[in-house]
């Protein structure tokens, strides 16, 4: 006992300055034989997905059906495909997000209000809003109000009023949340990225809710326009997850929205997606004083049905897709530039982007800009070691069954699946796909991908103190923008 | 004829009832000779567990000079141990498909473990191994290296952020300065930079004993086998002395509204409204929920439809209740649309509460704030970390982990005069304090 603990206390004045004043534990009154071996994991537990079935109503929508008798409770998620911002008309962007937005407002015999505490009176939520490739409808429920809430969901998607008070009202929303967008400081970087990769002007470039300037002409009539055209029943896919069964669900959708038959054909116009090779290197937003700095450094991507998804997946873990990543390691808790970075690949359904996202404390963004790049750099020159690729692997393998702990995330990742067109089994798949990557095809991909040539970058911060660094670092041609994220020439001619 | 009897059928199966029976929750519960609180709850959807570790510490417990300590030391518990090297911990957990994380409050630091189900004897090895040696490890390097995260975290989450440095302000106002609730969570820069090794291994000895703390295992895994590791990994820990803590006086009420106000890199401004309210699980807080609900629940609640709907002067609004353990705080926040002034939001804010406080809250109303509770806590119960999180809560500050039942029935139970009480005697303008932030020169048009 004594010998242990004066070895310990040797050990502990040869470690360096450590200021233990506590008596260290009677670790040898435990039964633990070495305490500095970590446990053997018990035997892998295999996972499968909930079973989903699927099933076609009468008006020609697809719906997914999942049992979960965990809980009494219910989620749905409604895919509209090609109702996103990505089918705005060039001279109309924002449009899919204000159609979107306009569908809770009022429907045939129900005002707003009435909408809303119909909702709040079955325990429901329901959410509606435009992505980028499609809109969606998110509605939770109790299994107890289940018949309500989807009378009340067909509703709102069948028959929106497009009333014309609660239109001038809510547009009049929308205009001033985008007035005070100098106060969302990451968004405006978030978007000028993607400006920058695919245009600013274009269907994946451009924000979901318009500039100020697209949101202001936008009418209440091209809302409407673009719902009857959008929002069709051979448009949509809806996903069911919960307490339910596959035949009642049939019966329950098959007798309300399954019956809603829409005048009109749906449009399969391929949106133009194109890498935007005029943009800037660099791009600047000015906020003096701010302590910090919100840098993305961002480039062209993989769409979702890309055969690299699953080795994408884990070069991203691997550089900033967890706490014990690369570059959350070595910037957040070595160096202590931020609080915290990610990188992340977004794959949608004809391009992606592949971002790497953080807040710099201000006097260490040009260090950590540097950093950065010194740790792609050694990812393209360096294959991985087995502990490392095993560790992002397996990060990702076993936290798949997390997908499907709650209704809502087992709808949307089905929901996800069919809007790709991607197979009802395709997370065994993935699980597969994941177990067979290797480190050479990492640093392969990472070779051929992540070309710093083509890298973009965007930092929102106070510019006297980091223009001059800026400039040193050589980055390329850099532009700057207003607190709005607007070309700052074109700054002069926007209305307060 | 069969498909009308089918039709009829599920129409009578799809009827709702009237009091559905809440989920069943099955828990064990014991203590070991330390004093450590075990709860454990199977639950077999996923193959994941959660373990989640309740320590009864948090800024109110910080001497003074050393505000944010409690936060601080919480970032150390993530740097290695007696026999865990720094790094170590999160490598083992991300592997194992998950991650760990904590949070810190006035009251409490709850940590959790999140992993694969057959990790379970990892995560516990892990967890013990830093109860029993976190400061055997223990280097001037991790706290300085720590510093510098908690400080970027203030920056991040506070003074980087529009309207970020709000309840910063608040709280010094709401609660008296000798009064525990008074400093932020975060600290001030020049307590972090005072901390030193001394504090991390005085607090550690004196706060981080079994026998104040409660641990919840919830998941995938078997109970037999798990009580075997707890007794194992836990069981030798020697039992600590009861912490003496620092002991705080009831504050005298507060007889004077306050008004102040404050600028920040904004647009427009935002008006805080705050009162003290009462403490987690006391008789009287689902009141303070429900009168939270509707105030400012949804579009069609009192302030909403008054500020943002009808008359359109305010972007958004939102109202809550906080329970702690010494007390609550109940809060209206209203952010201005353009041109509006925050004393324009706060007449509008009064005229709602006199209002209230003149007639009590409809049937209607009072249903649709039950609905949405009940509806809520329900699916908090859907994640495995979300029952973990939930039972020790129940556990440290309803005394009770079986809870969830009396939970939903307190909610049930509350009545319109109930939240009228809460409006006419508590939420007065004499006994509040009202912020409001304003855009100053650089934000502002």
């Amino acid at each position: 006992m004594r010998l242990l603990i004066s070895l310990l206390s040797l050990s502990l004045l040869a470690s360096g300055p450590v200021h233990a004043q506590s008596v260290p534990a009677p670790w040898a009154s435990s039964s633990v034989k070495d305490w500095n071996i970590p446990p053997k994991p018990a035997a892998e537990k295999s996972f499968r997905a909930p079973v989903a079935k699927s099933l076609r109503l009468a008006n020609g929508m697809r719906v997914i059906v999942i049992e979960n008798h965990a809980l009494p409770l219910v989620a749905m998620t409604l895919m509209v495909v090609d109702a996103g911002s990505s089918a705005d008309p060039a001279d109309k962007f924002g449009v899919a997000d204000f159609a979107a937005d306009m569908l809770d407002e009022g429907v045939k015999g129900m005002s707003a209000l009435d909408i809303a505490s119909l909702k709040e009176r079955l325990g429901a939520s329901v959410g509606i809003s435009a992505n980028v490739d499609y809109a969606t409808v998110r509605v939770s429920t109790l299994r107890k109000t289940l018949e309500p809430t989807i009378k009340l969901f067909t509703s709102i998607v069948s028959e929106p009023t497009f009333d014309a008070d609660e239109g001038k009202r809510l547009h009049g929303d929308l205009v001033t949340h985008l007035r005070l967008k100098p106060d969302r400081p990451r968004q405006v970087a978030g978007e000028l990225l993607d400006g920058a990769l695919f245009g600013p002007k274009s269907a994946y470039g451009h924000p979901t809710t318009g500039t100020l300037q697209d949101a202001q002409a936008l009418t209440l009539a091209d809302a409407q326009a673009f719902y009857k055209k959008h929002w069709l029943p051979s448009k949509m896919i809806l996903v069911v997850a919960g307490d339910v069964t596959v035949a009642e669900m049939r019966e329950l959708l098959g007798t309300t929205i399954g019956s809603w038959r829409p005048k009109g054909r749906a449009h399969t116009k391929r949106p133009r997606v194109r890498q935007n090779k005029k943009s800037a290197r660099l791009l600047l937003v000015d906020r003096p004083g701010a302590p910090q700095c919100d840098l993305r450094i961002g480039l062209w991507g993989l769409r979702r049905k890309d055969p690299r998804y699953a080795k994408m997946a884990v070069l991203s873990n691997v550089l900033g897709g967890s706490f014990t990543s690369r570059l959350n390691n070595r910037l957040r808790e070595q160096l202590g530039y931020t609080y915290g970075i990610r990188a992340s690949s977004y794959e949608q359904r004809f391009a992606g982007s592949f971002v790497i996202s953080t807040a710099l404390h201000t006097p260490k963004t040009m260090d950590g800009i540097k950093e950065i790049l010194s740790i792609i750099e050694d990812l393209r020159k360096t294959p991985l070691g087995q502990k490392e690729l095993d560790k992002a692997k397996f990060n990702i393998i076993r936290d798949l069954p997390a997908q499907f702990e709650r209704n809502g995330g087992i709808a949307t990742a089905y929901a996800h699946l069919a809007l790709h067109g991607l197979p009802l089994d395709w997370y065994q798949r993935y699980d597969k796909a994941l177990r067979k990557v290797t480190a050479k095809d990492i640093q392969r991909l990472a070779k051929s991908f992540l070309n710093p040539a083509r890298f973009r970058y965007v930092v929102v911060g106070d510019q006297k103190k980091l223009s001059a660094g800026l400039d040193a670092l050589g980055l390329g041609k850099s532009e700057s923008f207003d607190s709005h994220g607007q070309p700052k020439a074109a700054s002069k001619t926007l209305t307060p | 004829m069969l498909a009308r009897l089918l039709v009829v059928g599920l129409l009578l199966s799809l009827s709702p009832s009237v009091s559905a029976k809440p989920p069943a929750l099955p828990i064990e519960t014991y203590t070991l000779d330390n004093g450590l609180k075990i709860i454990l709850h199977e639950d077999h959807r996923v193959p994941k567990v959660a373990v989640v570790t309740w320590f009864r510490v948090g800024a109110k417990d910080e001497r003074k000079g050393r505000t944010g300590f409690a936060h601080l030391f919480e970032h150390l518990m993530f740097k290695g141990s007696a026999h865990v090297p720094d790094g170590k911990l999160d490598l083992l957990l991300e592997a194992a498909g998950g991650y760990s994380n904590a949070s810190t409050s006035s009251d409490a630091t709850i940590y959790h473990n999140v992993a694969a189900s057959n990790f379970l004897e990892t995560a516990l090895w892990l967890d013990a191994d830093r109860l029993a040696g976190l400061t055997e490890t223990l280097t001037q390097a991790k706290l300085d290296n720590q510093r510098g995260v908690v400080r970027n975290e203030r920056r991040q989450s506070y003074e980087n952020r529009p309207y970020g440095k709000a309840w910063l302000l608040l709280s010094r106002e709401l609660w008296p300065k000798s009064h525990g609730y008074h400093w932020p969570v975060i600290g001030y820069h020049k307590d972090l930079l005072a901390a030193s090794t001394d504090d991390v291994a005085k607090f550690f000895g004196r706060y981080y004993v079994p026998n104040n703390a409660t641990m919840v295992i919830a998941g995938d895994f078997d109970k037999k086998e798990a009580k075997q590791w707890i007794q194992k990994y836990f069981g030798w820990i020697p039992k600590g002395k009861v912490p003496d803590r620092p002991r705080y006086a009831a504050p005298p009420p507060l007889r004077k509204e306050k008004r102040f106000a404050s600028t920040d890199d904004v647009q427009v401004p935002r008006v805080y409204v705050v009162w003290r309210g009462p403490r987690a699980y006391n008789k009287n807080s689902p009141a303070f929920d429900i009168a939270a609900s509707i105030l400012a629940g949804g579009k069609s609640s009192r302030l909403y439809k008054r500020l943002v709907y009808e008359d359109r002067i305010a972007q958004d609004i939102e109202a809550g209740y906080q329970g702690q353990e010494l007390g609550g705080e109940f809060y209206i926040v209203a952010t201005a649309k353009p041109g509006i002034s925050g004393d324009r939001l706060l007449r509008a804010i009064d005229a709602e509460l006199v209002r209230l406080g003149h007639s009590a809250p409809t049937a209607d109303e009072m249903a649709r704030a039950k609905s949405a509770t009940e509806a809520w806590k329900l699916k908090g119960l859907e994640s495995v970390l979300g029952r973990a999180l939930r039972l020790a809560a129940y556990s440290v500050e309803a005394k009770n982990p079986r809870f969830f039942a009396a939970d939903l029935e307190r909610y049930r139970n509350v009545t319109a005069a109930d939240v009228h009480r809460v409006v006419k005697k508590h939420l007065q303008p004499h006994c509040r304090i009202v912020l409001t932030i304003n855009p100053n020169k650089k934000g502002g048009k």
